[in-house]
């Protein structure tokens, strides 16, 4: 919201410099967005009148215009589209320097010389607002420098929360500050035109929707520009001038918060005004020229026939005030927030009015700006009241509320005396009865968000300001987590993963619908946004994998060879109907393992890293994890890859990325992968268990097998050879071809024996590999080499 | 050969020597156990005439202990320079980077998170966590944010296809506050939480704005609670986050589910208040404010109690919630939200 320095000193003189009040303001609760002194910056441009406006004869989308300096006339080219003649508008002459320090010359724009330049505001350096050429008031003198006629002036933008529509006004702002300096602000209500005149037909047929409807009627209305200073102030809240009237409602919009809306009366049929729930297949072309299909839950304002204005939205252009309009209805009501907020989201259609009606308005300042335009239509367009009408069906009762003195203690976290509460309460308007440990609190009409006693309690540690709050430690009380909201620690985990070389990261939680049937989801089991976006974003992702890859394509986009991440986070996906989320844990190892150095070779990644990277992280699960079968998953190398078990059920794949699938993310280098859901990790506390400290004996075994003879197969027949000694098993050499036969391959590997009550002999050890290399070639035909 | 003669020689000799295999000769030539010159002298004295025995006996003993010590003494030295002569040739170029031990990165955000919870943890608070996926109840409804509220607008929303027992559409949590209505739900007071989790909020995405981003909440409930003890925590909580020499200030701030509501901004750690850099430019981290919005909090608002199922009159409690990412991206300079949720290594790996 945009509120002057020039138009707050009018209703309150403040004390303060310009930054004080908005630090004031700030700590009020109104933050400061921004702060600036705006005027025009230009120099050398001055009032001129547009006499005739012609096509360009070479060019569709300019203009050229003969306007009047004062002196003579002048021809200028003008791109802009609302010009018009008898408009005063900004010249800058040759020489002139604009507000962004370019300078003017005569030049000729396609072979038409121009002698001049029409500005809008940007180039005035007076706002962002390019949209179209300034219009001047008609009262300005011609010839005169422009920053004659726009004075500087002090604009702040202050943030309103949503709950406090009154402040989104000059007189909103000037009673919160009023209260610091303990004063009342001046043209308060009361002063305003008090009485209502009778006689207009106006008729509510939805009270709910509509508990007061103000109407005035003005004969004898001239409809004209604004003098300056309402121009000025519309402008610089962002406001454009349109005409004397439509510029009333906007400036008391500003001043009282409260929206108008100005009928021209005599296109209301039967002179009448009637507030409804819209019919069957109407609809209503409002201001912005646009035509708005109206559904039967949307309210307007209706003449005798059709509907003329979307209740508290937009007015109808047919019955717009013009400039041949000379009787207008001036509408001042109050409307069901709920309601007009509904139909503006339906409507798609967002208004300054909109946005104040949404947030509450109420029928006391519905009034009170009704009153404050009548005397401004008075002035301003010699407009003489006619009829009116106050249709005010159900007047609201007086919210009360009991305030406990404990309650201020407690919700303010602050001890104050009771007189002082008192004086603070008076001072906010609430009007304290003293009662039996508190008091009871009249809330003040312009105060719709206060609705408990702690809203009371807020306001009190507002106005004695938030940083009286003193600092009180909390008493220790714990409560413990219910297990269904505990969720699980993975410190441990994402440790040893970086501990291993890979980088943790996150990624987003939507992914790309057409990149999913590749790792086997269907569009039945994905959850679906209803409101994505962008295509991109449509899904919530099934599987971290995809994401994951994605990451690596952009990161090998920029030059990297090698690549490890992994992601923990939630994965969803639509079971039946049931949206379920769960988390899970992917990794992803591309390209060079360890980088050539100066020291060592270069080493590509590959199913045994990845291997090794999950029975690393076999000890952070609650049960050891098994790599000894394959699946089949078509995104997976059908040789090279894993069915990851746990605790005897499938908790995940891992494997090389199927170079088919890793074409498709410009991967050219290996690339393993593997997710696992993530509800198996969660160790148990160690135990220990104790160690022999006799040496231990290691003997090398190399056996010629059948190649189909897996490893995992001889390795458990050597540990039931010899189930006690046996400590470790560890294959360093598999090799087939050469001297072996065909089908053929040679195993060698070490076996490490630790005695526990006596030192090996010789004997001992020879009888123990004699067994293992008999029970190999028993059960899996292997030749001693 | 007498004795006289081999010391002379073996001395001048043993003296000329600058290699260990020159060395092994002359010794064997000497002292060999063979053949060597004083061995055979030694060896031979049984042919000595008795009466000569003793004394060429004892000048014989004599010498070869006298040359023993020589012997290694020069084998000591020759063994040294050997060392050396080795070390000299093994020297390697030191400048040489060494072989790399890379440990991966924890992401910013999920370290962030982590030193956050241990602050809260030291308070006796817990962590909870809930759906991403929720209802409009817990989301808005219990969170004194009904249908049709202004206050929806700030909660751009993602809807999903698939409604709720209530008929309505579930959503993508736009805050982190439905796990404290989660809690209160199935806990008694006295409570103490917090919540970290994802977000989500259906917003065009720019430098300062994201659709999914982080948010942690906090929540403490109990008899005479009070926002006095709101102040304190968070007060304690920016000091052991930030520094021990912040400060944090309290104004007034609206949210629905909190009544007094407030706006916590932490003195700017750019300025240090001062509103200007050290070269008296206006200082940009905190738009010469001397102050960074942190958080929001306040008194848990008398209709979530009610919603939950609290009584109101018995218990206060107050709650907070802050964005991790803003938080991150003040304190460690960075300037574009997006940056935390592209994988780029160029940025993971700055938080080593």
């Amino acid at each position: 919201m945009k509120i002057l320095w020039s138009w707050l000193n009018e209703l309150i003189a403040l004390p303060w410099s310009p930054e004080e009040t908005a630090e004031k303001l700030t700590m009020l609760g109104f933050p400061l967005e921004a702060l600036r002194t705006t005027g025009a910056s230009a120099t050398d441009v001055i009032a001129a009148k547009i006499v005739t406006v012609e096509k360009h004869p070479n060019a569709d989308r300019l203009s050229v215009a003969r306007v009047h300096d004062g002196k003579s006339e002048r021809v200028v080219v003008c791109g802009a589209p609302n010009i018009a003649p008898g408009q005063i508008v900004p010249l800058a002459v040759p020489g002139a320097r604009l507000g962004d320090g370019s300078v003017i010359q005569l030049t000729k724009i396609r072979g038409v010389e121009s002698s001049g330049m029409l500005c809008s505001e940007r180039e005035l350096g007076l706002s962002e607002d390019h949209a179209g050429i300034l219009q001047l008031p008609a009262d300005v003198k011609l010839g005169v420098d422009v920053r004659q006629v726009i004075e500087s002036e002090t604009v702040f933008d202050f943030e309103i929360p949503p709950n406090r529509p009154d402040g989104l006004s000059h007189v909103g702002i000037a009673r919160e500050l009023a209260r610091l300096i303990h004063k009342t602000i001046e043209r308060d209500e009361g002063k305003s035109e008090k009485k209502i005149p009778a006689g207009y037909g106006v008729k509510i047929e939805d009270k709910q929707g509509c508990p007061r409807y103000i109407a005035r009627e003005f004969v004898g209305v001239r409809v004209q520009p604004s003098p300056a200073w309402v121009v000025r102030r519309l402008t610089h809240c962002g406001i454009r001038s349109i005409n004397n009237i439509v510029d009333i409602t906007n400036y008391v919009l500003l001043e009282w918060g409260h929206p108008l809306h100005a009928f021209d009366g005599e296109r209301l049929q039967n002179d009448q005004i009637i507030v409804r729930r819209a019919r069957a297949k109407e609809s209503l072309r409002a201001l912005d020229g646009k035509i708005y299909p109206l559904s039967l839950e949307d309210l307007v304002i209706a003449d005798g026939a059709v509907p003329v204005a979307i209740a508290g939205i937009m007015g109808g252009e047919d019955t717009g005030v013009t400039e041949a309009t000379r009787r207008i209805v001036l509408e001042s009501a109050v409307f069901d927030p709920s309601s007009v907020r509904a139909s503006s989201r339906r409507l798609g259609l967002k208004s300054e009015s909109s946005i104040r009606f949404e947030r509450g308005s109420d029928p006391e300042t519905a009034r009170l700006a009704s009153g404050r335009a009548a005397r401004l239509i008075a002035e301003l367009s010699g407009g003489k009241p006619k009829r009116g009408a106050d249709a005010f069906p159900s007047k609201p009762k007086k919210t009360t509320i009991d305030l406990s003195h404990r309650r201020v203690d407690v919700l303010g976290g602050i001890a104050l005396p009771a007189d002082r509460v008192q004086k603070l309460l008076t001072s906010l308007d609430f009007s304290p009865v003293k009662k039996k440990d508190g008091w009871r609190c009249v809330v003040p009409f312009y105060r719709k968000d206060v609705q408990s006693d702690a809203d009371v309690v807020e306001d009190i540690v507002r106005l004695i300001g938030y940083d009286q709050v003193p600092d009180v430690a909390t008493r220790v009380a714990t409560a413990t987590i219910p297990k269904e909201l505990s969720g699980q620690d993975f410190t441990a985990v994402s440790s040893r993963l970086r501990g291993f070389g890979l980088h943790e990261t996150l990624s987003s939680s939507f992914c790309p619908e057409e990149k999913t049937p590749a790792f086997g989801f269907s569009t039945e089991e994905l959850v679906h946004v209803a409101n994505p976006l962008n295509s991109e974003e449509a899904v919530m992702r099934p599987t971290l994998i995809v994401n994951l890859l994605r990451a690596v394509q952009k990161n090998v986009n920029q030059q990297r060879s090698s690549v490890a991440l992994f992601e923990i986070g939630k994965i969803f996906s639509n079971r039946r109907g049931r949206m379920n989320e769960q988390v899970s844990l992917a990794m992803v190892v591309y390209g060079e393992w360890r980088r050539k150095t100066w020291s060592a070779n270069a080493q590509m990644t590959g199913i045994f890293h990845l291997k090794g990277l999950l029975e690393g992280l076999s000890v952070e699960m609650r049960e050891p994890i098994h790599l000894d079968q394959r699946r089949d998953l078509k995104f997976l190398h059908p040789m090279e890859n894993f069915d990851v078990r746990s605790g005897g059920r499938s908790i995940g794949w891992a494997g090389v990325l199927h170079p088919s699938t890793a074409a498709e993310y410009d991967l050219r280098l290996p690339c393993v992968v593997a997710e696992i859901d993530a509800a198996n990790f969660g160790r148990a506390p160690r135990t220990f268990a104790e160690y022999s400290r006799l040496p231990f004996v290691e003997r090398d075994i190399a056996v010629v097998v059948d190649k189909t003879v897996p490893w995992e197969r001889l390795q458990r027949v050597v540990w039931e050879a010899e189930p006690n000694l046996l400590k470790e098993v560890m294959p360093f050499d598999v090799f087939a071809g050469g001297t072996l036969a065909p089908g053929k391959k040679s195993v060698a590997f070490r076996v490490r024996l630790q005695p526990t009550d006596k030192t090996l002999t010789d004997k001992e050890i020879a009888s123990t590999t004699d067994r293992i290399t008999a029970a190999l070639r028993h059960h899996c035909g292997a030749d001693l080499r | 050969m007498d004795l006289q003669a081999i010391e002379k020689s073996a001395t001048e000799e043993l003296e000329k020597i600058g290699d260990l295999r020159s060395f092994e000769t002359l010794y064997i030539r000497i002292l060999g156990r063979k053949d060597g010159e004083l061995t055979r002298i030694l060896r031979s004295l049984g042919d000595i005439p008795a009466d000569q025995r003793r004394s060429v006996g004892q000048e014989a003993n004599r010498l070869r202990e006298i040359l023993e010590e020589k012997f290694s003494s020069k084998k000591n030295a020759l063994e040294q320079a050997h060392l050396t002569q080795q070390i000299q040739q093994t020297d390697v170029d030191v400048t040489l980077p060494g072989v790399p031990f890379q440990r991966g990165v924890a992401h910013p955000i999920v370290q962030t998170i982590r030193e956050m919870c241990d602050i809260f943890r030291q308070l006796g608070f817990d962590v909870a966590e809930g759906p991403d996926i929720e209802t409009d109840f817990h989301n808005f409804g219990a969170l004194n944010i009904p249908d049709n509220h202004p206050a929806r607008d700030l909660h751009d929303t993602f809807y999903l296809h698939h409604k709720d027992n209530q008929g309505l559409p579930l959503l993508l949590r736009t805050h982190t506050s439905p796990v404290q209505v989660r809690l209160m739900k199935s806990v008694k007071p006295p409570v103490r939480m917090i919540a970290p989790g994802r977000v989500y909020r259906h917003e065009a995405v720019d430098a300062t704005h994201a659709a999914v981003f982080h948010q942690i909440e906090g929540l403490a409930v109990d008899i005479d609670i009070t926002f006095a003890n709101l102040k304190s925590t968070l007060a304690h909580f920016a000091k052991k986050f930030f520094g021990s020499e912040t400060t944090i200030r309290l104004r007034p701030g609206y949210f629905p589910f909190v009544e007094p509501g407030a706006e916590i901004d932490v003195l700017c750690f750019g300025c240090r208040g001062g509103k200007k850099n050290a070269d008296g430019t206006r200082c940009s981290l905190c738009k010469a404010t001397g102050w960074i919005e942190l958080l929001g909090a306040g008194m848990v608002h008398p209709n979530v109690f009610r919603a939950v199922g609290y009584d109101p009159k018995k218990y206060t409690g107050f709650a907070f919630g802050m964005g991790i990412e803003r938080v991150m991206m003040a304190r460690a300079g960075i300037r574009d939200i997006r940056y935390f949720l592209e994988s780029d290594l160029r940025f993971l790996e700055q938080f080593q």
